[in-house]
């Protein structure tokens, strides 16, 4: 048994297509990303070496990366916001009903499972003034008229307007995760509380949020990267614009590397995005570990 | 949790009206997607059709490259998906089952790819494509989604396999099965329930997929569904709305079908993927 276990051709032939697909595709794109920053290059005329200049350029005198920079904060927010968030309170709602738990589960879900490219065009549409899209015609029905406006075009609400899709499709995977993580809590604890006289928000704040502590950093965390290195969407309903209001730093990088013909600034660019989410992983580990004591 | 009955009525009505802030706007694409072009310049966006029409789905049918759009995802899907399985289920059976001293460092080095993010590997392989001559072909759409859909598969197949315990391994082989015969006659089809798991994830991952398509195809007759979703915003500075929701449509309904007859298996992928990140 143990020969048979340990045949190592066997092993090559089992790991090596899987392992040569992955080392290909994902593994070394990476290294070669980071050796491609240090270069400025168009794709096609020879790779000119330029050690740190284009990481100089990107912290040191382009606009539009800080601006882009600080664009992907405000769209982390909202996003971050609306998923946990709202995944949470409508987590919490569903433990408190009885019935028909599965299909609200289910149908909360589906937008989950929607094209990116349809939900921007869904979207756009809904934002639309000319002619009236819903969000605008149910302001006008409410009295609030004066609300309704051209939301992609306007340059105060079109980074807020692109951030909303994104956040909106995945409320329902956070709620089924975290009402995974309530439904998980023992009953006895519920009901020792309530016998020491526990109100249900006492019970919610400093028994039931510290149980789904664990879950709830993971779901902030993975909230947190998706939005990081949102792009779809945003590219696809503005496209950066109006301006550079709705400007992220993946759309940024995208642009400058395929429409810029820029493939080393790009990935320089690609370089910072992944460094960028890999600190935010460790902040937010630091954050909900410290906010314990 | 115990709340009196006004307050569990309240509680009904905001997930009600939450599940409409979900839900309706999928329904509204549909029940849109049958109305006439006259409807669209209606004051009220939320009207119903004056009269169902099939026009639209007509008119995409008729003018669009839906039909070529539609069996470029099919291919991409399917040959994605059979070599994800393929490939995930055999690495998953050493890292878990056969004794072999990297089998952890291989396992990390694997599950490291649930954390990269797509944007960083689009520049290298644009390159690394165009030089090699697959740009443009579906092949340079497959490569990189079975690469970023081994860490989650191969993850969920470990986790399968710690459950199969190894005296039946060893009654086969006892019974002089071989080691390919073990994994072919007996672990793989024993996961025939994760591999429905990985499935039906990886289906609606790679058939929404819009970011490597974009990238890497620019001829019309080698576009995927979301891509060729573009085809209707603006042409011409002008939308056709009807037209795009009826493509809408027509491109979800294949994964809300997948959705609602599997719908356990692709939460609890989708799930499992995401809380592993």
């Amino acid at each position: 048994m143990d020969k048979i276990l340990r045949n190592r051709k066997a092993v090559l032939v089992f790991l090596l297509p899987a392992l040569l697909v992955y080392v290909f595709t994902v593994l070394a794109p990476i290294l070669w990303s980071m050796y491609f920053s240090f270069f400025s290059w168009d794709g096609v005329s020879d790779m000119v070496y330029i050690g740190f200049a284009n990481y100089a350029k990107m912290f040191g005198g382009d606009k539009t990366f800080w601006k882009a920079f600080g664009n992907n904060l405000i769209y982390v927010f909202i996003i971050v916001a609306m998923q946990v968030f709202l995944g949470l309170l409508v987590a919490i709602l569903l433990t408190s009903i009885t019935k028909g738990r599965e299909l609200f589960k289910t149908l909360y879900f589906a937008p989950a499972i929607i094209t990116s490219v349809a939900i921007a065009q869904l979207f756009t549409s809904l934002y639309s003034f000319e002619p009236v899209g819903i969000l605008n015609f149910i302001l006008q029905q409410l009295g609030l008229g004066g609300w309704s406006k051209p939301w992609l075009s306007d340059l105060k609400w079109a980074l807020g307007a692109v951030s909303v899709p994104e956040g909106w499709r995945y409320i329902g995977l956070y709620m089924i995760i975290l009402y995974t993580a309530l439904l998980s809590i023992p009953s006895d604890i519920e009901e020792a509380a309530r016998i020491d006289g526990a109100s249900s928000w006492d019970l919610f704040w400093s028994i039931k949020m510290p149980l789904i502590k664990p879950v709830l950093t993971v779901s902030i965390i993975m909230a947190t990267t998706g939005a990081l290195k949102g792009f779809d969407i945003p590219y696809l309903m503005t496209n950066g614009g109006p301006g550079r209001v709705t400007e992220l730093l993946p759309t940024y990088m995208y642009k400058t590397a395929f429409s810029s013909l820029d493939f080393g600034y790009g990935s320089a660019m690609a370089v910072f995005i992944v460094i960028e989410s890999l600190i935010a992983v460790a902040f937010i580990r630091r954050m909900m570990e410290s906010k314990e004591t | 949790m115990n709340y009196s009955r006004y307050s569990k009525a309240f509680l009904a009505v905001i997930s009600f009206v939450l599940l409409i802030i979900q839900v309706y706007p999928l329904i509204w694409v549909f029940i849109s997607s049958f109305k006439a072009p006259t409807d669209f310049s209606s004051s009220n966006p939320l009207s119903l059709p004056s009269r169902f029409t099939f026009e639209n789905y007509l008119s995409v049918w008729r003018k669009g490259n839906l039909g070529t759009y539609f069996s470029n995802s099919l291919i991409v899907a399917v040959t994605t998906i059979a070599l994800v399985i393929l490939f995930s289920a055999m690495a998953a059976f050493v890292i878990e089952k056969m004794r072999f001293k990297w089998a952890q460092s291989v396992l990390f080095l694997f599950l490291c790819g649930i954390m990269i993010p797509i944007q960083v590997v689009l520049i290298p392989l644009f390159i690394l494509y165009n030089k090699t001559g697959i740009i443009n072909t579906l092949t340079s759409l497959i490569l990189p989604q079975v690469g970023f859909a081994l860490p989650i598969s191969i993850y969920l197949f470990v986790s399968f396999y710690k459950y199969i315990s190894n005296e039946i391994m060893e009654a086969a082989v006892m019974d002089g099965c071989g080691i390919y015969q073990v994994f072919w006659r007996m672990i793989f089809p024993l996961s025939r329930n994760t591999i429905v798991t990985v499935v039906v994830m990886n289906l609606i991952f790679i058939w929404n997929e819009f970011i490597f398509a974009n990238t890497f195809i620019h001829d019309l007759s080698s576009r995927t569904l979301p891509v060729g979703l573009m085809d209707y915003i603006g042409q011409y500075g002008l939308t056709d709305w009807g037209a795009t929701y009826a493509a809408i449509s027509i491109t979800t309904i294949p994964t809300m079908l997948v959705y609602f007859i599997f719908n356990k298996s692709v939460i609890s992928g989708m799930t499992a993927g995401a809380t592993k990140g």
